[in-house]
């Protein structure tokens, strides 16, 4: 299991790098497009077509990762109050029901991306764009991020069930050695 | 089945999710695709899931989002807080109440390059929380200060609350994001003011007994950092975290800067809300290419700011930077695309509208109805962070004010000054539990120092509510 979590999460940070980049490009596209205009040549044409293409690359190849790393609001005041068995199961709870969510997803918009591919799908405006590689990254996106579902809730469940999890809550492990490295800083140690 | 049973369904759903840790984004879809279910069939609810996610995401202005996120995180990384903070206190240190008002004009100054109050706070709150006390404020003064100074960085643009604001109500970006600028500005100003008055009997001058200065000193010492509650350690680090910042960042980021660092600090704000703000009122370019143009600025600063430090530095910050953006953008995305199923059953159940017709035909007076939507606010922020509270209460209660015959751009920019309140309001109040995570002050203390200045925003809310030109008066330019 501890094999299959590394991959993962191998594959979760390699698609956020590409979101990152995506990123980047969506800030470049849009400049060149301003300083094109400026210049007196025009739009860049196929700009508006790409930087929304863009944006969803950016948004679904960076969503497992977001779960990886717990970015995800969620809300812990209720569980941090429970007795820790209790807020175990709760907590467990809440993943397999977060997983069947984003399977659902998963399924549907995996549906849409190969009708998309078949069809050919593309934008009408003054570029033809295809949608097909959108609609297929938010169905990769999903289904990685369904894995990461599953695999922060046995992560948590484990953590929660050793002894030294009890003295840190709730805290995943980032944010606990976050924590860890700042009360170090405070006595002018860097961990 | 009852549309009304079937509403009540979903909230029941939704709140148990919530307690169950499910992510906010998550346990809105969840509760938008049962309400679909039962209200017509599984199959409407599978297609509304195949199509919300792409039909939220591939819209171009919302390109907005990503780029002012970029830009925070460019700002974060490059250090800018720390320098934009020395040359303010630099320059008020002489005047009354002086470190005080350089943090809160520090804040709204790096709030006018991030759109994020939490980020401000924390960069912000690391540096000046430990300034103030070593320059005698007692430390529940201190912390408050840096707790309620955080918030405007949701209320001055660029603002992420605001971009969603419009994406959710409709309303146009542009006009809420320069709306916030006047009460963005009155706010800082009434805090200054109030930090001024109050400097007197919460500032130990300078030669005080040395019992006094030791009390004080005492609320800053770094084993008061472990009397924070756990809940409030866990939020802190998870409000950090959601906000894309490493603790280690801020651990490793107090070390002096220069003079001619801080001035240039400055200039860069200066550049980067110069850019914004022109194409906001040029029309040179648009108010979604100037968060882009703002993100090179702020890029090329961490560049050049951080150079010496050698390339290998520079490469690590602007990595860091460009990933923690990709990963909090996807947050924020999560969130609209849950929001984005949720009110798609509302739309089916005719919620909005049905909510609207009741609360019109109230018999109430429509200034006492925005005042109500206005204070259910509070004890919402007290339980749910920021962006959630939008997600969820926006396409309620923003179709009614309409309705009422009051400004959405004007009731825009309340709502986000109460959601500002709801920041610091415990239990949940994400800014003060960052502030005494950053700080090392202790929770109550900050809660206790941060109440005084509620008043002082509510009063901000009072007037921007009687005189609705204070954020209109500005789009209305942006307008002619």
């Amino acid at each position: 299991m501890r094999a299959i979590d590394e991959w993962v999460g191998r594959v979760s940070t390699l698609l956020a790098m590409l979101a990152a980049v995506c990123t980047l490009a969506i800030m470049v596209t849009m400049v060149a497009d301003v300083a094109n205009r400026v210049s007196g040549r025009g739009s860049i044409s196929g700009a508006y077509e790409l930087v929304t293409m863009l944006l969803v690359m950016v948004v679904f190849l960076g969503i497992s990762y977001s779960e990886r790393t717990e970015t995800n609001v969620r809300v812990t005041l209720a569980t941090s109050k429970m007795p820790r068995a209790v807020a175990r199961v709760v907590r467990t709870f809440g993943g397999l029901v977060s997983f069947v969510i984003v399977a659902w997803f998963a399924r549907t918009t995996w549906d849409a991306a190969l009708v998309s591919m078949e069809r050919g799908e593309f934008t009408q405006g003054l570029v033809d764009f295809p949608v097909w590689p959108s609609r297929l990254v938010i169905a990769v996106g999903f289904t990685l991020l369904a894995l990461e579902v599953l695999l922060g809730t046995w992560r948590r469940w484990v953590r929660a069930g050793t002894p030294a999890a009890s003295s840190r809550g709730s805290l995943p492990d980032h944010a606990s050695q976050a924590t860890d490295v700042v009360a170090d800083g405070e006595q002018g140690v860097r961990a | 089945m009852n549309p009304d049973l079937i509403t009540a369904i979903v909230f029941g759903l939704f709140f148990v999710l919530l307690i169950s840790e499910v992510p906010v984004g998550f346990a809105l879809a969840i509760s938008g695709a049962l309400g679909i279910t039962l209200l017509r069939d599984a199959d409407l609810a599978t297609s509304t899931l195949g199509s919300v996610p792409f039909r939220e995401t591939s819209t171009y202005s919302l390109a907005i989002i990503p780029m002012y996120i970029l830009l925070g995180m460019f700002a974060l990384h490059g250090r800018l807080a720390e320098r934009v903070y020395g040359f303010a206190a630099r320059v008020l240190r002489r005047v009354p109440g002086g470190l005080g008002i350089a943090t809160v004009g520090a804040c709204a100054g790096f709030a006018a390059v991030s759109g994020s109050s939490v980020a401000t706070a924390a960069s912000i709150g690391k540096i000046s929380v430990h300034e103030m006390v070593k320059g005698g404020y007692k430390a529940p003064f201190a912390g408050g200060i840096v707790a309620i100074g955080g918030t405007l960085g949701i209320l001055i643009p660029p603002s992420v609350a605001m971009v969603l604001y419009g994406v959710i109500a409709r309303e146009s970006i542009s006009d809420l994001l320069v709306a916030g600028v006047v009460p963005g500005v009155l706010a800082a100003v009434a805090y200054s003011v109030f930090i001024a008055v109050r400097s007197r009997s919460m500032v130990v001058p300078a030669g005080a007994r040395l019992e006094d200065s030791l009390v004080v000193a005492g609320g800053g010492s770094a084993s008061t950092s472990a009397a924070t509650s756990s809940v409030g350690t866990d939020a802190a680090a998870r409000g950090l975290h959601e906000a894309g910042i490493d603790l280690r960042d801020l651990a490793a980021s107090t070390e002096e800067s220069t003079s001619g660092q801080q001035v240039r600090g400055v200039l860069w704000i200066g550049l980067i809300f110069g850019a914004i703000v022109v194409g906001m009122f040029s029309g040179l370019f648009t108010v979604i290419e100037s968060a882009a143009i703002g993100a090179v600025i702020a890029l090329v600063m961490l560049v050049v700011e951080n150079v010496r430090g050698g390339v290998r530095d520079v490469l690590t910050r602007g990595r860091d930077a460009i990933l923690e953006a990709a990963s909090v953008t996807s947050m924020a995305f999560a969130l609209v695309i849950g929001a984005g199923v949720l009110s798609t059953y509302l739309v089916m159940a005719r919620i909005p509208m049905r909510l609207t017709e009741f609360v019109v035909d109230l018999d109430l007076p429509p200034a006492v109805i925005v005042v109500l939507i206005l204070a259910i606010l509070i004890p919402l922020g007290m339980f749910l962070e920021t962006l959630s509270i939008l997600v969820i209460v926006v396409p309620l209660v923003h179709p009614v004010v309409v309705e009422l015959g009051y400004d959405g751009v004007w009731f825009a920019v309340l709502f986000v000054i109460m959601l500002e309140i709801g920041l610091v309001t415990p239990p949940i109040g994400m800014n003060t539990f960052v502030v005494s995570m950053t700080s090392g002050l202790k929770l109550e203390e900050v809660f206790q120092g941060v109440l005084p200045f509620l008043l002082v925003s509510l009063a901000v809310v009072a007037l921007v509510f009687t005189f609705p030109d204070l954020a209109l008066w500005l789009p209305g330019q942006l307008a002619d």
